[in-house]
């Protein structure tokens, strides 16, 4: 999913790129009173509890400059593989963006 | 008592187990020849001297406490705790079942907080001998025979039955109002002439004065940490909270007795083995026993997620993870033995009546109690007097609330009675949200008590896994109940003194 970001060959060191990802219109977020958020498949009613951290990184708007270390980019593989962000990588490049709104 | 009005003064009886003598507060000692009547209508049992042992029969009372101390063939018995043990110090306190009780388990029937204090809980009879050894068992006789005599579900209704439970209580009545469905319906039953109080677990306490007196109503502020309670019990933030904040201001109000509605909703209700018997259609599309709880989920996600939510970590025999190793072992084998005197205690008793009893000896009542003493205002649960128990436990299904339709649905009574109740899960649920906010609240509090409070100095937790947990939000509120429990009888503990 962070198709912008190069493979480094050092997976320790924290890649930097930009934001190529959206949250899937199939999940909900939803923000708990004492702190943390609910991820709720809507498919199949699914719920996972989510920190702070995990929802902001899932919810940075599309194109934001973002650094990623290796739990960061094991987790947004997790969010992929399980269908909770989808790629917009074309909305952020130009030539493909400008095809698509021809 | 300044108001005339009778309430039962707390007493303090000294027997001199060696030579079989009584004595109260100051006076001569007497021989203990024949039965004595203790004291106290709540408190009612008898003393009886019979062949080298001393029998406390509290097998007719089925309120309150009463609380022993054996020291040198001497046992000192008392119906309060700040009486027996007025200046306690850190030494006394048994810091072990403190512990466990704030992490939600019950000292075993005769434990308290304090080590030489014996507890002796309703229904129960004592056998004490001169060198100190005693036994404590359950007796159950008055709820089986005078409920079977009576019948009185046929004979009375139960709301006549408990319009005549609440005629007896001196007026002007407030009534502890929870929100929930059982001190509405005591609202309903008491008229328009009862004071009505209601305690946000957050806030402050709100008393509303019916309109003739003309009187605003106006919330008078009381802040947990501050209401008023004596030295010797922690200030364990359970479910009586509520009703501990309106007893203490109850006198601003003028009011004469302090009705709550605690078991009514538990008496009125059917337990899942008797829902067995009525749901029928249920347990043939479910063939799972009614009252568990299984997640079905996918097969790959089963594994990492199979616990219940709608139980407390306690209830599902899990210890928090901020125990240290030397904690866990011990307050393990603590809780083995305190259940294990539970099970010997509730053998051979029917589920319904053993939920009912589980409910009555709860430990946190006696400080209800004793603040009622201290405040002077008599305090009632209708739901648990004799007369109450007996016609209750009996009532049929029907009259009770089951489950229709999958459905929990309150007794017919209650919902006449209480029609615009608000339905909250119970007084546990209210303090869950309480106790989470708390938690979100004072997080600093809660690590500078892990890391140096008595509880860290004995060896029992973990400060670090306490830090963990209050940076996750989840764990935070999964555990609040037992992080608040735990921090403010920490600082009760610190703030007694002694040599620890």
């Amino acid at each position: 999913m962070t198709a912008s970001t190069p493979k480094h060959p050092n997976a320790s060191q924290p890649l930097t790129g930009r934001v190529t990802w959206a949250l899937s219109p199939s999940v909900r977020l939803t923000p708990l009173p004492f702190g943390g958020q609910v991820l709720v498949e809507l498919p199949t009613l699914t719920c996972h509890e989510l920190l702070d951290e995990a929802a902001r990184l899932l919810t940075l708007p599309v194109g934001t400059p973002v650094s990623l270390g290796a739990p960061e980019r094991e987790f947004l593989t997790i969010a992929a593989s399980a269908g909770w962000i989808v790629d917009v990588s074309y909305a952020t490049d130009p030539v493909v963006a400008l095809a698509d709104r021809r | 008592m300044s108001r005339g009005i009778r309430i039962d003064t707390p007493y303090l009886i000294r027997v001199d187990l060696t030579q079989g003598e009584l004595s109260t507060d100051g006076g001569p000692p007497s021989p203990l020849t024949e039965e004595v009547r203790l004291p106290g209508q709540r408190s009612r049992g008898t003393l009886r001297f019979a062949s080298g042992w001393l029998v406390v029969d509290r097998s007719r009372s089925t309120q309150g406490d009463l609380f022993l101390r054996y020291h040198a063939g001497t046992v000192e018995i008392s119906d309060s705790l700040s009486l027996l043990c007025p200046q306690p110090t850190a030494d006394d306190v048994a810091a072990l079942t403190l512990l466990s009780s704030c992490l939600g388990l019950r000292p075993g029937p005769d434990r308290t907080h304090l080590r030489d204090i014996r507890r002796l809980p309703c229904l129960s009879v004592a056998r004490i001998a001169a060198d100190g050894s005693s036994v404590v068992r359950q007796d159950l006789s008055i709820l089986t025979a005078d409920g079977r005599k009576r019948g009185s579900s046929r004979t009375v209704g139960v709301d006549e039955l408990l319009r005549r439970l609440l005629a007896d209580i001196p007026s002007p009545t407030l009534v502890a109002a929870s929100g929930g469905l059982a001190s509405r319906a005591l609202r309903t039953l008491l008229g328009a002439d009862a004071l009505v109080g209601s305690a946000q677990l957050t806030g402050p306490v709100s008393i509303r004065i019916p309109e003739p007196t003309g009187v605003v109503p106006q919330p008078i502020p009381v802040y947990f940490d501050q209401l008023r309670t004596t030295r010797v019990w922690p200030p364990l933030g359970n479910r009586h909270l509520g009703t501990a904040a309106i007893l203490s201001v109850s006198s601003l109000t003028g009011a004469n007795a302090v009705v709550a509605g605690h078991h009514l909703r538990l008496l009125l209700g059917t337990g899942p083995e008797e829902c067995q018997g009525v749901a029928g259609p249920l347990t043939r599309l479910t063939s799972e026993r009614l009252g568990t709880r299984t997640e079905w989920r996918l097969p790959w996600r089963r594994r990492e997620h199979n616990h219940d939510h709608g139980s407390s970590p306690a209830e599902r025999g899990q210890l928090p993870p901020w125990l240290s190793d030397d904690g866990r072992r011990e307050i393990h084998t603590l809780n083995l033995a305190n259940r294990a005197a539970w099970a010997d205690w509730f053998r051979d008793v029917p589920p319904r009546t053993a939920r009912v009893l589980w409910a009555l000896t709860d430990p946190a009542l006696a400080w209800l109690w004793d603040l009622s003493h201290e405040m002077a205002v008599p305090l009632h649960l209708p739901g648990g007097t004799p007369e109450a128990l007996s016609a209750l436990l009996h009532l049929p299904v029907r009259a009770r609330g089951q489950v229709v339709g999958g459905r929990f649905l309150d007794a017919p009574i209650l919902r006449r009675l209480a029609p615009d109740a608000l339905y909250y899960a119970d007084g546990a649920h209210r303090h869950r949200i309480a106790a989470a906010t708390w938690v979100t609240q004072a997080a600093q509090t809660i690590r500078e008590v892990a890391h140096d409070g008595s509880f860290a100095r004995l060896g029992l937790i973990k400060p670090a896994e306490v830090t963990r947990i209050l940076d996750n939000p989840f764990l935070r509120v999964e555990y609040a109940p037992a992080l608040r429990q735990m921090t403010e009888a920490d600082q009760w503990l610190t703030n007694l003194g002694g040599r620890r």
